[in-house]
């Protein structure tokens, strides 16, 4: 039997905390042998778990007692209480997973100290100082720095002029290599610039959050008339854990989310025609955030790429940084760009390849702005039977099949729904059959009056209406419901297009 | 609801385990996890001039039986030198040497030829050169000691490290040590991994 046994409990019983919170509890202690203990400290910090080494933050203590005598059969009992962190927030991944743990020691002199530790969750909260709310570059968290590592950087810094210096005397002999290797390096280059010219990639925005919209820029001028598979842009997650050190590492990879966005189909690009599209993307809704830490990595990155067949492709790759919602400035890329959006044709088909918007489009969406669906208040009795849907799907056990057989015996149907928006974003890469949906909108928020989850796919034709909305504003139409998403508990419905 | 605000549960307390019982562990959680029979080899290590060295591939488990011996043996020093660098000798009895293989020509001679007990973990078979040096040697094949049921414990083992409350927690059974043992040999490392992924997709408490 242990000399102690240590139980932990916290006062919110689900154990979750948002960034700054209090977080507080009880701690108690069942003395089961006499011991001279010299102090019960309680711990707080952050730890990866996972196939990679194990990465912690900064320990934080706090005294319980100081030094006493312990009697077996007594039990104690100690509040707590401190500051959550705000960063980094809980995490579980494949294989890194991060979490917050709150440790109590007892120190027993020349013994084994009894000890236990429980997680709690940390979620997003108060802001870091460092997002000043500048997105353009990825922000570095400042280091828990010590003394030690800036003698090791300067000893490194020496080393490396030393080698330098050796290496200059050496130069001579690599200057051949040296050549070839940039020659080549020069002449990859060349080729793809004397087909799409110079490239100037903006964006802006490399601190992104989940669900946001992602603006991207892209322009050139072709120098010559080339064909083209498309123009993509890739956004990829990935764990990075590596453990072991040295030749004993191993490093073990694991895709946390991939898609590729088709920025512009396939066809041929005229020599002397500007391309410039600005084009905005709903980025993943996630809760991997970017992590940095040397044996444990959370990156995502953008890939964008002009695929030139049977040449070489144009390609630049950024990193970008994932943080949630609330360390970011309330004003979205969205709400702050709408106005650009309608005067540069964002969405539409370049003009340089003779896909652009056709006049029937163009009217298409200037009529959709009276559309009664969006002009018309739905009334409570309008939405009354999507809210006896929604109501069923609220009584469902939360089993997908189970809600999703609801969902199923609406078909045929349509509702009046309003929406209370959370975000609107441009509808890429859509699945379904009804090529109206391709080039529109898909709305993110909340059915009025309820709690329920909803993405809805717009036509095109409500683009127009729907750009000049912002978070918190709400929208109305007529909608099918399509599916259940089992993962996000939402409803899916696609927009009845207004004939 | 963002998904920022997405409720976490604990991890992976749906299988009653705190964290994956095959991802990386500490040092200190793997010394005291280490299933090795290390009681003649601390009894000779009494005897000056004795030296056992533990040969094998990486991820075999040399590491651990050092690490093991090295937890019984209070005045024990010990090093690991890292892979393309260089590491002092320690001091103390007997000297704990991990990734021998990396010693200096020079630190060979040195401490080859002192006659303090020494315990070395090696890719490499010193034999011959601890022969020459006047050295009782002992070699130990770490393949040779890892059978099906000392993989069970040892797998076993690692899972209770990580209990997170009374009851039923996953097990591995002998059968599946067995099966791991005869697909990856003494790799224990790659046994590990296997596993590692196999708790990453077990959706409730099952013996393997």
């Amino acid at each position: 039997m242990a000399k102690c046994d240590i139980r932990i409990t916290f006062d919110n019983p689900d154990r979750s905390y948002s960034g700054g919170d209090t977080v507080s509890g009880e701690v108690y202690v069942q003395v089961n042998e006499d011991i001279r203990c010299n102090g019960i400290v309680l711990t707080h910090y952050w730890r990866t778990h996972g196939r990679g080494n194990t990465a912690r933050g900064e320990k934080h203590e706090i005294q319980l007692t100081d030094s006493m005598p312990l009697q077996a059969g007594e039990e104690l009992k100690f509040s707590f209480e401190f500051a959550a962190e705000i960063w980094p927030l809980t995490y579980h991944g494949h294989y890194i997973n991060l979490d917050h743990f709150v440790h109590v020691g007892v120190d027993v002199p020349w013994a084994f100290d009894p000890k236990h530790e429980e997680e709690y969750i940390l979620l997003p909260g108060e802001r870091p100082p460092e997002f000043t709310g500048a997105r353009g570059e990825v922000i570095e968290f400042e280091k828990e720095a010590t003394e030690a590592k800036g003698i090791a950087k300067v000893i490194l810094f020496i080393i490396v002029a030393i080698f330098l210096v050796l290496f200059a005397a050496f130069a001579i002999v690599l200057i051949p290599v040296l050549l070839i290797g940039g020659g080549i390096y020069w002449g990859w280059k060349k080729m793809i610039a004397s087909r799409v010219g110079e490239v100037e990639l903006k964006m802006p925005h490399l601190v992104v959050g989940p669900g946001e919209d992602w603006p991207v820029e892209l322009s050139f001028t072709p120098k010559k008339t080339f064909p083209v598979n498309g123009i993509t842009v890739k956004i990829i997650a990935q764990e990075a854990a590596t453990s072991g050190s040295g030749t004993n590492s191993t490093t073990h990879r694991h895709t946390l989310h991939e898609e590729t966005h088709t920025l512009h189909p396939g066809g041929s690009l005229l020599a002397g025609e500007e391309f410039s599209e600005r084009f905005t993307m709903g980025f993943p809704e996630t809760a991997a955030w970017s992590i940095a830490e040397s044996d444990n990595k959370v990156t995502w990155s953008a890939q964008i790429r002009i695929d030139i067949p049977r040449f070489p492709d144009w390609s630049k790759k950024a990193e970008l940084q994932v943080v949630p919602l609330e360390f970011l400035d309330a004003a979205t890329p969205f709400e702050s760009e709408k106005s650009r959006r309608a005067t540069d044709h964002t969405f539409g088909p370049p003009a340089a390849i003779g896909t652009g918007p056709t006049p029937e489009s163009e009217n298409q969406r200037s009529d959709s702005s009276e559309s009664p669906a969006s002009d018309a208040a739905v009334t409570g009795e309008d939405m009354a039977p999507l809210l006896a849907i929604v109501n069923e799907i609220e009584q469902a056990g939360r089993f997908a099949n189970e809600r999703s057989e609801i969902v199923a015996a609406t078909e045929g149907h349509t509702y009046d729904v309003a929406v209370r928006i959370d975000r609107i974003s441009t509808t890429f890469g859509f699945s379904g059959d009804d090529a109206a949906f391709e080039n529109g909108r898909t709305v993110m928020g909340t059915i009025a009056g309820t709690d329920q989850k909803v993405q809805l796919f717009a036509v095109e034709a409500s683009n127009n209406s729907l750009d000049y909305l912002a978070r918190g504003g709400s929208w109305q139409t007529l909608a099918t419901v399509k599916t259940w998403d089992s993962l996000y508990d939402r409803l899916v419905m696609h927009e009845v297009p207004f004939d | 609801m963002p998904v920022s605000q997405t409720t976490y549960s604990l991890p992976y307390a749906h299988l009653n385990l705190r964290r994956n019982p095959f991802g990386e562990f500490s040092e200190d959680e793997r010394t005291a996890l280490a299933l090795v029979d290390i009681e003649p080899i601390i009894e000779r290590l009494n005897n000056p001039g004795y030296v056992v060295q533990f040969v094998g591939e990486k991820g075999y488990g040399k590491t651990t039986h050092l690490l093991a011996i090295r937890s019984r043996l209070s005045d024990a020093g010990y090093v690991h030198i890292p892979e393309g660098q260089r590491a002092g000798l320690p001091s103390g009895c007997p000297i704990l040497i991990d990734e021998a293989q990396r010693l200096t020509r020079w630190q060979q001679f040195q401490v080859f030829r002192s006659n303090t007990p020494m315990v070395l973990g090696t890719h490499r078979d010193f034999k011959e050169q601890l022969r020459r040096a006047g050295r009782v040697v002992e070699t130990i094949e770490v393949e040779l000691r890892t059978d099906a049921d000392r993989l069970h414990r040892l797998l076993n083992a690692r899972i209770q490290w990580v209990r997170r409350g009374d009851g039923r927690v996953p097990s591995i059974t002998l059968p599946t040590a067995d099966n791991l043992l005869k697909e990856f040999g003494p790799n224990i490392r790659g046994i590990l991994h296997q596993l590692y992924t196999a708790f990453q997709n077990l959706n409730e408490i099952a013996d393997l």
